[in-house]
């Protein structure tokens, strides 16, 4: 998000319906890293998250004219995004259910990056990096739909309107689902530290 | 905190924690959180676990790669753009797609298909979503396959798939060029829309496949929930055969609902089963032996009219219900077993009065529930049975009563749906939801059809009847009044559902019929005794055929498909049970028998009857 801040997503789409494409460049260097984490979080597969966010991207511009500019942008995208992930899946069949921490572990790998915190606190970093293994193993024991609303949620940090937007719901319910995850979550969590 | 209360606040700090909260209502939690540390103990542990959501995406998103998609991006749409603009070179024809699409179908997996579709779809843009949504047909098809397959034969497809798709294809009024790509539609309506074909294709498999299905069943195990009499129905006596209803051999067609073949198999709307007890004014409960009791049940295989006989014989006069309940220091279970036969108003009285005395048990707050809902619904109706000479009762609300149940029987969902209910006709939909969550998280559902009819029993014998034919007739009942609580409580939450369709609130009106749903399934979990069992599965019934109008993607469709197999399959399993204990009193009477079936009926209720007990001659058999 460094280009034109000051000019909205949706007055970008509007500059796009009369084909302007640097409009659709902005609007590919503001959201591509948010577009490729998301289908990251899908596909498990950076290469064909590439892939996909770049297709994503075209779908943009192919749908411009029916883009309802007094909408959100972001919403619409991830919806787009999530349409070619969810085919995606389809089309391959196997999909590898390799766990969050597992993928994070290999992301970092890829990346080169160890830790974007403090690199003073060794040992808190081993305490939170803990903690967040822990996490990520509970969020393996949820079900699909609901580790999909947390990545939308913590991971996208769309609010629940924008939730709702992308997987056809309502706020209420995107609220109520997500109060039912959060309690989930607990109690995963202290049978985890049950086991230990 | 109780229940309530508890999901209440956590909700509130949900909402807190996502900024949903204004300045007042978050100030207002703060305040709460600090006043009590119980309540600022629940909020430090969702604060906690909300902020280890955020660390752990942080942490994650830091370690992915950057990427830079914009250059590849724009040259693709330059190039494509350019290609398109070229006036030799022309776009796909109609024709082409729709023959790349049914080599799609037929073999998704051949290299020379996927090359010509791979070609038309890297040749435009405008057709790009044309060839998708026909790939996306073919795996479709095939999870649909996969998924039905284990309990089917093998069958041929192909003929349907390409008899839906032949025509090739739509009109072009319906495929403008702005149909296609993804369009920004909420939920399912959105992907009827851009996937429309796809679907086609896959509401014909579905019917192909459920009339295989149908086809294949094995003769002879209608349900008898179906001929809306049945579970009662007849068994003419020994002499003939089971009545065997030969599944007629019509050839597969393709009709609008995928779900019909399955329906016809179930009740139609939720009927009337039970009939209202016979008036009982004149009858002598003295002179009723348990001989009687078992010709009137043979009575009540038969028709509507026998099984009102042996309600009556489970019922009270008025004016002797009315003595036993005024009868000071009064048995709870005599009381409770009275209010059933008398007025909603002067029910609710005596039941009131017994738990004042410091009575108490879930039956019979349920009980006074009953009553106290009987005589609103009068009220609301104008019912003239409401005797204008009795003033109105100083008692506990309908939903204060509701929401004792629910503190005194936290497992029983029943109490959940009432007051989820309530909620709904007072139109606080965001808090019936939540009831409803709360309600499908437990384990089962029941209206205490076995502590009713020990009640039922007990006002029997306290009013003159014989300690046997109070037995049998209390057990041969048990279950039909909870059977038409059950359906009618039922009923009421399907119409909020349909009533919030009617106002536009889909979403809202699918969850409440997939709570329906999961309330059928509690109640067929839950009861004991058959005939609240068999109110569960007409209450899921009734709920997968609203709900069939609701989903339209494939997925959410097989799954209906599947929720309905399994529900055909269960009321066959309660019409075997049916059949079994009907056949019970195909014989002469037999009092010792009687004496302890019954018992056990209401010892334990009668549906593990077959499993628990089986008597010489009689299979062990059950209907679970």
């Amino acid at each position: 998000m460094t280009n034109s801040p000051e000019i909205s997503d949706e007055a970008l789409m509007a500059r796009l319906r009369d084909d302007d494409r640097e409009a659709l460049g902005t609007l590919v260097e503001r959201y591509q890293q948010d577009i490729f984490r998301f289908c990251a979080h899908y596909l498990r597969d950076t290469e064909r998250a590439k892939e996909i966010a770049q297709e994503t991207f075209i779908r943009v511009y192919v749908a411009r004219s029916r883009f309802d500019v007094t909408r959100s942008f972001r919403p619409w995208m991830l919806c787009i995004a999530r349409n070619l992930c969810l085919n995606d899946i389809k089309r391959k069949k196997t999909v590898n259910m390799e766990s969050l921490e597992d993928y994070a572990s290999d992301s970092r790998e890829i990346s080169g990056a160890v830790s974007h915190e403090d690199p003073g606190g060794a040992i808190e970093q081993m305490v939170a990096d803990d903690r967040r293994a822990a996490l990520a193993r509970i969020l393996e024991g949820l079900d699909d739909e609901s580790r999909e609303l947390i990545r939308l949620r913590f991971y996208e940090e769309l609010p629940a309107r924008d939730i709702a937007e992308v997987l056809g719901s309502s706020e209420g319910a995107i609220r109520t689902r997500l109060h039912r995850i959060l309690k989930r979550l607990r109690e995963l969590n202290q049978d985890e530290k049950a086991d230990l | 905190m109780s229940t309530h209360e508890r999901e209440a606040f956590e909700r509130t700090i949900v909402e807190y924690l996502d900024g949903a909260l204004d300045a007042h209502a978050a100030e207002a939690l703060l305040e709460e959180v600090n006043a009590s540390p119980e309540r600022r103990a629940v909020f430090e542990q969702l604060e906690m676990l909300w902020q280890a959501l955020r660390g752990l995406a942080q942490a994650e998103g830091n370690a992915l790669p950057a990427v830079d998609v914009k250059d590849a991006v724009l040259t693709a749409i330059a190039v494509e753009s350019a290609l398109e603009d070229q006036p030799d070179l022309e776009a796909p024809t109609r024709e082409a797609i729709a023959a790349a699409a049914r080599e799609l179908i037929i073999d998704p997996e051949d290299d020379a298909s996927r090359s010509a579709a791979d070609d038309l779809r890297a040749r435009s843009l405008a057709h790009r979503d044309e060839v998708d949504a026909y790939a996306a047909m073919a795996i479709e098809l095939e999870a649909i396959a996969q998924e039905l397959a284990p309990s089917l034969p093998s069958i041929d497809i192909r003929d349907a798939v390409l008899a839906t798709i032949a025509g090739d294809v739509p009109e072009t009024e319906h495929r403008t060029p702005s149909r296609g790509v993804v369009s920004f539609q909420r939920g399912r309506r959105h992907r009827a829309q851009s996937v429309q074909w796809p679907l086609v294709a896959a509401a014909a498999v579905l019917l192909t496949l459920l009339g295989s299905w149908s086809l294949l069943m094995p003769r002879g195990v209608e349900s008898p929930i179906e001929p809306m009499a049945t579970p009662v129905e007849p068994a003419p006596v020994a002499v003939e055969p089971p009545v065997v209803i030969a599944e007629p051999a019509e050839p597969l067609e393709i009709s609008p609902s995928p779900l019909e073949s399955a329906f016809s198999r179930m009740a139609e709307a939720m009927p009337e089963r039970t009939a209202p007890p016979a008036t009982v004014d004149s009858i002598n409960l003295a002179a009723i032996s348990s001989s009687d009791v078992w010709t009137a049940q043979q009575a009540a295989i038969r028709d509507a009219d026998g099984r009102a006989s042996i309600r009556a014989l489970a019922s009270l006069p008025a004016e002797r219900a009315r003595a036993l309940a005024e009868t000071p220091n009064q048995r709870p279970e005599v009381v409770v077993g009275a209010a059933a036969s008398l007025p909603p108003i002067e029910a609710q009285r005596a039941l009131l009065a017994l738990r004042e005395d410091g009575h108490q048990s879930p039956s019979l707050v349920f009980a006074e529930a009953e009553a106290a809902r009987a005589v609103a619904k009068a009220e609301v109706e104008g019912d003239e049975d409401i005797d204008i000479g009795i003033s109105a009762i100083d008692g506990p609300s309908l939903e204060d009563i509701i929401a004792e149940l629910r503190a005194i029987d936290p497992d029983n969902a029943l109490s959940y749906y009432w007051e989820a209910i309530n909620l709904l006709q007072q139109g606080d939909l965001e808090g019936a939801l939540t009831m409803l969550e709360a309600a499908e998280q437990l384990e089962s559902a029941h209206a205490y059809s076995l502590e009713g009819a020990r009640a039922t029993q007990a006002a029997l014998e306290a009013a003159g009847m014989s300690p046997d034919a109070a037995m049998a007739a209390a057990a041969l009942s048990a279950g039909m009044s909870q059977y038409d609580f059950l359906t009618t409580l039922g009923q009421d939450l399907l119409d909020e559902a349909f009533r919030y369709e009617a106002m536009g609130f889909t979403e809202a009106a699918e969850q409440i019929l997939s709570s329906a749903q999961r309330f059928g399934a509690q109640i067929e979990a839950g009861s004991p005794m058959s005939w609240e069992q068999l109110a569960g599965l007409d209450l899921q019934r009734a709920a997968i055929e609203a709900l069939e109008s609701f989903f339209i993607s494939t997925d959410d469709l097989v799954t209906l498909t599947n929720d309905a197999l399994g529900l055909v399959a269960n009321m066959d399993s309660m019409a075997s049970f049916f059949d079994a204990f009907n056949s019970l009193f195909l014989t002469a009477f037999d009092a010792d028998f009687f004496n302890e079936l019954s018992q056990a009926i209401l010892g334990q209720g009668d549906i593990d009857f077959f499993a628990a007990y089986a008597p010489a001659g009689q299979p062990a058999t059950n209907a679970h």
